[in-house]
């Protein structure tokens, strides 16, 4: 009997280190719910499965995918203007999805129409980048893009399970990932859904289907990966786990914040990995999150989610008290 | 056994690439396993555009329902519908069409015959058949709705699918 209790004790004893190991606790203070905006439907400021979210100067650009458009808000929340509508002309939008903003420009991923199409702040169609596709520079689904300085696109390019990174002309200058061939090694994708850049230039990719991010360098060469053990798509709602990773954002400190869609809350992490603190819960009272499929953060710190299932768009800000 | 009866109905669908059979279907309503994700649901959405005869596409995330609607004058094609939904990642639990055509007895059996083609749909004989067929005068056209099943391997014959009638419209009044 006494080597069964010497087992039993053992097994206890892997069990928390690997919770240890595996689960980490936060170590910063949390965020706290600031403002919400938005509510189902199709007019001036209504939402209708909002996916991406970008800041260009005092402005919050939001895709409004189910309605085919662009919403401009003021970071209070306030209807500004808005731009878009369903086809494949320029200027039209079939299902905008993630989307950035750099230089007085907005770039936007079409998932229908296979190209990230680029705006003023008002809404004219500057350039279009991309034809539908799995050769170089095509993109067969794209769901999210990020733009480096010179105006180098790197767009999750989904249906083709790879990051494409493309110039602002649209020439292919890399690729990471196989070509429609999804996979868990390092650098392969599962359905990847959006990208940010680390204020280094390494590509921050939301792996979304392998419940998990991914850090390549600009020649595409894997740097990290981190969600749950190993980052091997084990699923959960454990601190530093995902169900789902659908997008990135990167703050001007270089910590990177994942929407962790089906545990329903935004998780923050160090350019490292670190996991730092997670906000958010199911539910759709103010401060709860119903689906988060993106976030951007101010410089100064706030925290703007899109609330995929709730239609609306919801801000947060830092604590400065000490963590639970 | 419920996933491996789906798996047959749409091997059999799609063994029925560019049959006419589907010429007359209207509409479809399609069940589909992991719609939860935006991601997903656009992305099938994508795929059902790209088919012939979709007019409109109706992708409800929150219960897995995808809905589609013929254009005008035009079919769904049905045989593109099933290598879309899979190439799109997904699989359908459950198909439910609604066709037109006029209803006769082929091998002692009820059938749809539909215009173009010498495949029929088998009825399924049940309750709403019965009172289909007791309303009938000659061989109107009809409108049906219903899910659509694999027969058993003994009753394929030239029949491979059945539907289960839920319900009908008769839509013209003379005998053609």
């Amino acid at each position: 009997m006494r080597w069964i209790a010497v087992v039993v004790a053992l097994a206890g004893l892997s069990a928390a280190g690997a919770f240890v190991a595996f689960v980490p606790s936060a170590t910063e203070p949390g965020y706290r719910f600031e403002l919400v905006w938005g509510e189902t439907g199709s007019g001036p400021g209504e939402l209708d499965g909002p996916i991406g979210i970008a800041l260009l100067g005092n402005e919050v650009f939001v895709s409004d995918s189910g309605n085919h458009r662009i919403q401009v808000f003021d970071r209070e929340g306030r209807f500004l203007r808005s731009f878009g509508s369903e086809g494949d002309a320029p200027g039209q939008l079939g299902r905008p999805m993630h989307i950035d903003a750099r230089d007085g420009k907005l770039y936007v991923a079409e998932y229908l129409n296979d190209r990230i199409q680029v705006f003023s702040p008002d809404g004219e169609s500057l350039s279009i980048v991309g034809s539908s596709g799995s050769a170089p520079g095509q993109f067969d689904a794209p769901a999210g893009v990020a733009v480096d300085a010179e105006g180098g696109l790197y767009v999750a390019d989904f249906y083709n399970q790879r990051i494409q990174i493309v110039s602002a002309d649209g020439d292919f200058l890399q690729q990471i990932g196989v070509t429609g061939d999804k996979g868990i090694a390092a650098g392969r994708f599962n359905y990847p859904t959006d990208v940010a850049l680390l204020p280094n230039g390494d590509v921050v990719a939301a792996d979304a289907y392998n419940d998990r991010v991914q850090v390549l360098d600009s020649n595409g060469s894997f740097v990290r990966k981190w969600g749950g053990p190993f980052a091997l798509n084990i699923a959960g709602g454990f601190n530093g786990w995902f169900r789902t990773a659908t997008g990135v954002a990167v703050d001007q400190d270089g910590n990177v914040f994942v929407a962790d869609f089906f545990n329903h809350r935004i998780q923050k992490f160090t350019a490292d990995g670190r996991f730092l603190v997670a906000f958010g819960e199911q539910g759709t009272a103010r401060g709860q999150l119903d689906r988060p499929s993106d976030a951007v953060v101010d410089d100064d710190g706030r925290v703007y989610v899109v609330d995929f299932g709730n239609d609306r768009i919801q801000v947060f800000s830092r604590r400065h008290e000490a963590p639970d | 056994m419920r996933n491996s009866m789906a798996t047959a109905v749409l091997l059999l669908l799609s063994s029925l690439a560019a049959s006419p059979v589907w010429s007359q279907v209207e509409s479809v309503k399609m069940r589909v396993d992991g719609l939860a994700c935006p991601f997903c649901a656009y992305g099938l959405e994508k795929r059902i555009t790209e088919i012939p005869g979709v007019s409109k596409i109706v992708i409800r995330v929150d219960d897995g329902v995808m809905l589609l609607e013929a254009k005008k004058d035009e079919a769904i094609a049905l045989d593109q519908l099933v290598p879309a939904v899979n190439k799109a990642g997904f699989t359908a639990r459950e198909i439910t069409a609604t066709a037109v055509g006029s209803v006769a007895i082929v091998d002692d059996r009820w059938v749809l015959k539909m215009s173009g083609t010498d495949t029929d749909l088998v009825l399924e004989d049940n309750a709403t058949l019965k009172k289909l067929v007791s309303e009938l005068h000659g061989s109107q056209r009809v409108r049906v709705t219903g899910q659509l099943e694999e027969q058993s391997p003994e009753r394929h014959h030239a029949h491979p699918l059945t539907m289960r009638v839920e319900r009908f419209d008769i839509l013209s009044s003379k005998t053609e």
